[in-house]
């Protein structure tokens, strides 16, 4: 019995010793053990990605062996015919048209990078992209969907990925401005895409204002969708969403310098930006009616330009 | 050396649960494999994912943490468990 006891007193200090000293180390020196797991799974996620979306055959074939057969007989009779459209190439078209806007957008201040991991798939609510410090991604780098929809920001860097840490994180706490009231207040990630913002009740807010983060130059969030207002509570919430909804996003453009603190006159500035980019439109010039343009002295008959689409 | 085969493959299957799963799977599993096989690895593995999501800088390393309950509790309760045989 006492022997028992004491091996098994043994093995509960051998977990106590094991378990202290890999806390210090994630403490201490998490990087290294990061490295080493992200070789062995970078490589893990980008095929689970593969398998699950990708337009190729051998994906596609072990998603839908019945489908694939069908689509092969399909695609024969379209050699033939330009009007049948398959699900496989409006699928690639689709990717291509957003390729096509996103290296528009990619210029020498971000790089496109592919996500390979949701927070629907993993474990806490980060993304994985499948651009590292290779590709020139750096912590701290802000992570936009799309044009200037900010949604996180770089947490660590790998040699061939990256996680980054979403905005609306459990409890992750930004600074916001809200279009429409016009005030700055904090907002709360609550998780799966999704930010709170609270305001005292007596503030006007409304299904539509338009949320940006000031911390960052193109820092558009999303609008604001429901609101949650009872008269026995101080204060009101407004929850806001981004447009493109997480699970569905498939590629992000990164930043190349890493977010720097702002003043809150930078911040102002910002928002000013933000507010006249938000309403204005790039007209061409012979389109524009404006008052700025010159005018003969001799009344005619205003002739509109004619539109072009 | 087939039960290290097997017990490296169930090692490895723990380490997958915790990296593309929920908390809650990635516990159970480990609890399943502490049962049936030893403890001490499922700490390294629950450091492992902490580590790679970076939760170390902002956030309580929840696997890492929660691993260590169950491990402790798996060997609180394996001699009650366990048949000795003569």
């Amino acid at each position: 019995m006492n022997s028992h006891r004491t091996s098994r007193n043994k093995q509960i200090t051998k977990i106590g010793i094991t378990g202290a000293s890999v806390l210090v180390v994630l403490f201490f020196l998490p990087t290294i053990i990061a490295t080493g797991v992200s070789f062995l799974l970078t490589p893990i996620h980008m095929t689970e990605t593969w398998l699950q979306e990708s337009s190729s055959e051998l994906p596609y074939f072990f998603r839908d062996r019945v489908a694939l057969i069908d689509e092969i007989q399909s695609l024969k009779a379209e050699l033939y015919t330009t009007n049948d459209e398959t699900d496989m190439l409006t699928r690639a078209r689709e990717e291509n048209e957003e390729l096509r806007r996103l290296a528009g957008i990619a210029t020498s201040t971000r790089i496109t990078a592919g996500v390979i991991g949701r927070p629907n798939q993993l474990p806490y609510d980060v993304l994985v992209i499948d651009k590292g410090s290779d590709d020139g991604i750096v912590v701290g780098a802000p992570v936009f969907a799309g044009s200037d929809s900010i949604i996180g920001v770089v947490k660590s860097v790998f040699s061939g990925s990256a996680i980054v840490s979403l905005v609306t994180a459990p409890d992750f706490e930004v600074t916001v401005y809200i279009y429409g009231p016009d005030i700055y207040t904090n907002a709360v990630g609550q998780g799966g895409g999704i930010l709170r913002v609270g305001v005292p009740q007596g503030i006007k807010l409304s299904a539509g204002d338009v949320v940006v983060l000031p911390s960052v130059d193109a820092g558009y969030f999303g609008k604001i969708e429901v609101i949650e207002s009872l008269p026995t509570r101080p204060e009101q919430y407004g929850y806001v969403s981004t447009e493109i909804p997480l699970i569905q996003l498939r590629l992000v453009t990164v930043g190349t310098e890493p977010l720097v603190p702002k003043s809150f006159e930078e911040a102002r500035q910002i928002v000013k930006e933000n507010r006249s980019s938000l309403f204005s439109v790039p007209v061409p010039e012979h389109i524009l009616v404006d008052t700025t343009s010159t005018s003969t002295g001799t009344q005619t008959e205003a002739v509109l330009p004619a539109d072009e689409n | 050396m087939k039960i290290n085969m097997i017990r490296f493959i169930a090692c490895f299957g723990v380490l997958l649960v915790g990296m593309f799963s929920s908390l809650m799977l990635f516990l159970i599993a480990a609890f399943i494999y502490a049962i049936s096989f030893a403890s001490l690895e499922l700490i390294i593995i629950a450091g492992a994912i902490d580590a790679y999501y970076g939760l170390t800088t902002d956030q309580w390393p929840l696997s890492t943490l929660s691993v260590l309950v169950v491990v402790i509790l798996v060997e609180w309760i394996r001699p009650h468990i366990s048949l000795y045989n003569e």
